[in-house]
């Protein structure tokens, strides 16, 4: 008798379900994650020298968020030709303004904070304007302070300016802030060492990350240096720290919907030399931001409610995500200050300081701030090289 | 040049793809053919036009010449020779050299009556190629996007391309790759490694065949693939390494624009997880 190959059974099936499985595995991996497309388009951006790959991008879905829409203005009221502190009781901040400019600010700064809640949201009904009852017109008055500071003293704002809409975008409490991260009490020590809550509520790779560089950096007055990972300074560079300022470049990235090479070439992430002029403004910007946590808004505490604070009792604070929002320029670099006076606090006592300029500090780095080109002060073509 | 005894069979006349029996001669131990010389005119044209580049360049330190793509600004078109067109056409001639090479490695196979093997690896190398320097900087839209060619220059275009996404290590293809590459250099190293040993015994001892080799990694490892296998899993994780670093690259801009770890957000934003009645939630 003639004995066929060796045909062991049900083969068929388990090749089926491999192929299916691996079918199912690719069906979900492109459904699922929101991909981007060539055919959005993409748009790119070059910032350092050809070739070298210091580009940024943008896709349809990040050229297109719903909050970074500029909103319509009120156009100004006539000017009535009497200062505010003349037409309304207890104006602590803004009394010198005009009472009709006056006017126009506050009904533009209802819509840019509170727009469903009105002029409620601060005055109570049926109450004087006068009245400070309500927390939200304390806060209200302290943030007003802070826009002017930094409309008139920011070296990172510049001459573009802040206005309440750039964090808040309609919302009481701006959509992008950060609270210190809760105690950590993990019963038996937890998953290394967070508590097991923290792995079933993040719903992004951002919560995955410790918030104390947000504490250190953006805080604290800590030096964020220390890079490389290697000797530096005779000093053997601490990774742990490394990892610190890894995160605080991550939300900075993040925040602006850019990547390192917007400011960094990657081959040396610490030389100056090497960066783009974008990173001169990024160095401003930290240290604004931690300017306004401190000056501005760990001040709230003492006025805002529970509900308003976060796990360890500390207010809502800024980083680069609360004004950008995801965009390079916030609102794509609308001026949407200049039409409001009452903005700014030209000769005003600004906390700001810009006595740590880097033209005083050190001058020679400040020379790459001088007029800026497009892109990125490096010039293509031949025999041109700096 | 003298012929070694072995020789004389593989020097096979006919099996040509083009040129019938124009280039059908040796050189030497070399094999001519059609491809042979478009390799050798795209290979030297591509070199000179490198030297051509260096001299016109501001330096001659070997690690700092540099013959860079376009500035994205030139988009899809041509540029200027010393703007990006000098490596427009070197790219063309380098992609006219691996091509001529791969059909020349099919004409050779032809020869031998042996199976495509060798020039479908090799195409597996030119495909991870024409995706960085054309597929790639065609999705994004310029051919500023492809890696210059200069030693130091394009290792900082690999770098910045990794921190285009922030960390190119989360990305899945490239997890894949890297496996690969390190999965198929691993099993050629123990698979090396066993045929040295068995093909040279100590002093005395006689030389050991395919059953001592099976024996030592199943004493090892509890299991042999088997001689005729090794060579087909080197050849599908050597050409997967290729095939999946394209494809890491093809998603890192056309497809994902990101960073990377973010990427993953997907699954933690799953929809059922809320409804799940886990401990922390809610």
């Amino acid at each position: 008798m003639k004995r066929g190959p060796y045909k062991p059974r049900g083969k068929g099936v388990v090749d089926i379900v491999i192929i299916a499985a691996v079918f199912v595995v690719i069906l979900i991996l492109v459904a699922v994650p929101t991909w981007d497309a060539p055919w959005d388009p993409i748009e790119s951006r070059e910032w350092g020298w050809r070739g070298i790959a210091m580009n940024t991008f943008t896709s349809k879905r990040t050229r297109t968020y719903p909050w970074n829409v500029v909103p319509p203005a009120i156009p100004p009221y006539d000017p009535s030709g009497e200062p505010a502190s003349a037409t309304y009781e207890n104006v602590q901040v803004l009394g010198e303004l005009d009472s009709a400019r006056f006017d126009h600010l506050m009904a533009s700064l209802t819509q840019w904070v509170a727009p469903e809640q009105g002029c409620n949201y601060c005055h109570v009904t049926g109450e004087s304007f006068a009245s400070d009852a309500l927390y939200t017109k304390r806060v209200a008055r302290q943030m007003l302070l802070m826009t002017r500071d930094i409309n008139a003293n920011s070296r990172h704002v510049g001459t573009t300016g802040v206005t309440c809409y750039t964090c808040h975008r309609g919302n009481p409490v701006p959509r992008f802030t950060w609270f210190k991260a809760a105690e950590s009490r993990p019963p038996m020590g937890g998953d290394v060492g967070m508590p097991p809550p923290w792995v079933r509520t993040a719903e992004n790779m951002r919560d995955f990350l410790p918030r104390r560089p947000f504490e250190d950096y953006l805080l604290d007055d800590k030096p964020i240096t220390g890079s490389q990972a290697r000797r530096w300074h005779g000093k053997v560079a601490d990774l742990g720290k490394l990892e610190d300022i890894y995160i605080l470049m991550m939300q900075m990235s993040d925040g602006m919907g850019v990547n390192c090479n917007f400011c960094h070439n990657s081959r040396a992430f610490n030389d100056w030399s090497q960066s783009t002029p974008k990173r001169i403004n990024a160095w401003y910007g930290i240290r604004m931001t931690r300017a306004l946590n401190n000056n501005y808004l760990t001040p709230l505490e003492t006025l805002l409610p529970r509900k308003r604070l976060g796990p360890q009792g500390d207010v809502p604070k800024a980083d680069c995500a609360t004004c950008h929002q995801r965009q390079a320029k916030p609102l794509g670099g609308a001026a949407m200050a200049h039409a409001y006076a009452g903005l700014y606090a030209f000769g005003g006592r600004g906390t700001l300081a810009r006595d740590n300029a880097l033209e005083t500090r050190e001058p020679g780095r400040a020379e790459l701030m001088l007029s800026p080109p497009e892109p990125a002060g490096l010039v293509q073509g031949e025999g041109k090289a700096p | 040049m003298s012929l070694l005894s072995f020789e004389r069979k593989y020097r096979v006349s006919g099996g040509t793809l083009v040129g019938g029996e124009l280039f059908d001669f040796w050189v030497g131990p070399f094999y001519v053919g059609f491809f042979g010389v478009t390799t050798a005119i795209f290979a030297l044209l591509g070199t000179a036009l490198i030297f051509y580049g260096a001299s016109i360049g501001p330096t001659w330190n070997v690690w700092q010449i540099d013959i860079a793509p376009p500035p994205i600004e030139y988009g899809l078109a041509l540029a200027p020779m010393k703007e990006g067109g000098l490596w427009q056409i070197i790219t063309v001639c380098a992609i006219g050299a691996f091509v001529s090479w791969a059909l020349r490695q099919v004409e050779i196979a032809r020869k031998l009556g042996m199976g495509y093997h060798i020039p479908i690896a090799f195409s597996a190398a030119i495909v991870a190629y024409l995706s960085l320097e054309v597929i790639r900087p065609i999705m994004l839209g310029a051919w500023g996007h492809a890696f210059p060619y200069g030693i130091f220059s394009h290792l900082d275009w690999v770098s910045n391309v990794g921190y285009q996404t922030l960390h190119f290590h989360y990305n899945p293809a490239h997890m894949l790759a890297v496996t690969f590459f390190f999965g198929t250099t691993l099993i050629l190293a123990m698979h090396g490694g066993v045929i040295l040993s068995a093909v040279n015994p100590p002093a005395g001892e006689v030389v050991k065949h395919g059953q001592h080799e099976n024996q030592y990694f199943r004493d090892t490892i509890f299991y042999s693939i088997g001689p005729l296998g090794i060579h087909r899993l080197g050849w599908f994780a050597a050409i997967n390494a290729g095939l999946w670093s394209a494809a890491c690259i093809l998603i890192s801009g056309p497809f994902w624009i990101d960073g990377w770890p973010y990427w993953y957000d997907w699954y933690l934003q799953l929809p059922f997880w809320n409804d799940m009645g886990l401990e922390g939630l809610g």
